[in-house]
């Protein structure tokens, strides 16, 4: 570790066991290390699917709550989220594109109205419901996105849509702030 | 830098997963298995990792920026800050499903040496694994910051694609923002030297 000073800045030279390690000899070619990665994958498959459909059935739930408005609006909208979230980090890597898709679609949507503090249109949690049960369905739960072109352009649209209702509510908010 | 011809060896080195979801946790243990990692230890809480930190020697950190209470990016300042502890320069990755711009600056300002956007792959993870011990960087220390010196020229990208068009161009929005996609939340991390230090 070596040491530049220059005033209430420094810099200093790193080469740390990790380094050093990762370029010693005995060292796996990227192909190999791939392939035996996707293998270690295809080992907990069954164990992330089953976890996969658990908080869907949640996410579900949670959306069937979120578009009643009640009282438990903030409640439900956690959940969601929660849920979301929970798939979002894990579906595609095994190989559930749309499902991972929605989720990630739905944690943008909660984050926009989030930061707008505006409520989402119950409209669009009857969608996200909709396409929720059908890409949980046996034929569409491995579809890629590719193979679904409108479905996806139409679940990236509500987003821009709320993102559009998001921005419109944070101007507003912004503009009744300048003339008081 | 093409790591499409790398060679790595990860045998024997020691990996801390902090993250409070198990299968999240369960997939990049899985790819580092795979990679031929023999020692990855888990930890749900920054709590945990810190006894993790206490009792064992750790080569490299991957942490999930929502630990309980948000507090993943103040564990990573936490252990960037300390001038007495040991692995103050330890490789630490974030990886985050949640990619919005504050929550990737937040993770350059803590020290973080990446970003890596969930849900992750075996070759993105590789790349970035490669890019980080090929790509040994100074760290600065400044009044306020100590971390990998977030101005750095970047070459070439990971997948050997050459410096593309943005690289220059990135600002960290103040705001929330949108979120990004995996070469997006490179971006941040790869500012060009335009500024001053630190």
């Amino acid at each position: 570790m070596s040491v530049k000073a220059d005033g209430s800045y420094r810099e200093i030279k790193v080469d740390d066991k990790f380094g050093q390690h990762v370029r010693s000899p005995t060292r796996l070619s990227r192909d190999a290390a791939i392939k035996r990665a996707e293998a270690e994958l295809r080992l907990i498959q069954p164990r992330i699917e089953d976890y996969v459909k658990l908080e869907s059935k949640s996410l579900e739930a949670a959306l069937m709550a979120a578009r009643q408005k009640d009282e438990c609006y903030v409640t439900n909208i956690r959940n969601t989220y929660v849920a979301s979230q929970n798939i979002r980090d894990v579906a595609d890597s095994i190989g559930y594109s749309l499902i991972g898709f929605i989720a990630t679609s739905l944690c943008t949507i909660i984050e926009a109205t989030d930061a707008a503090a505006i409520e989402c249109p119950a409209a669009i949690f009857d969608c996200y419901y909709q396409a929720l049960r059908l890409a949980l369905t046996r034929k569409y739960v491995k579809k890629s996105l590719k193979e679904l072109p409108e479905l996806s352009a139409g679940l990236l649209q509500t987003v821009h849509i709320v993102k559009g209702l998001a921005v419109r509510a944070a101007d507003a908010k912004t503009s009744v702030a300048k003339q008081s | 830098m093409d790591t499409r011809h790398s060679l790595i060896n990860v045998a024997g080195l020691s990996f801390l997963l902090v993250d409070p979801n198990p299968h999240s946790c369960a997939i990049i243990h899985g790819i580092l298995r795979g990679f031929g990692a023999t020692r990855v230890v888990e930890a749900r809480t920054a709590d945990d990792a810190i006894n993790v930190l206490i009792d064992q020697k750790i080569d490299m950190m991957m942490v999930e920026p929502k630990l309980e209470d948000g507090k993943g990016l103040a564990f990573i300042r936490s252990i960037r800050q300390d001038p007495n502890n040991p692995i103050r320069t330890i490789p630490i990755l974030v990886v985050t499903g949640d990619t919005r711009t504050s929550i990737i600056k937040g993770a350059r300002d803590c020290g973080a040496n990446m970003v890596i956007a969930k849900p992750t792959s075996p070759a993105v993870l590789y790349e970035r694994l490669t890019w980080v011990a090929l790509h040994p960087r100074s760290f600065a220390e400044t009044g306020t910051y100590f971390g990998p010196d977030r101005r750095f020229k970047i070459e070439e990208l990971p997948d050997g694609t050459g410096k593309r068009g943005v690289d220059k161009d990135v600002t960290v929005a103040t705001d929330e923002g949108r979120a990004m996609s995996q070469k997006e939340v490179d971006s941040p991390l790869h500012v060009t030297r335009v500024g001053g230090p630190g």
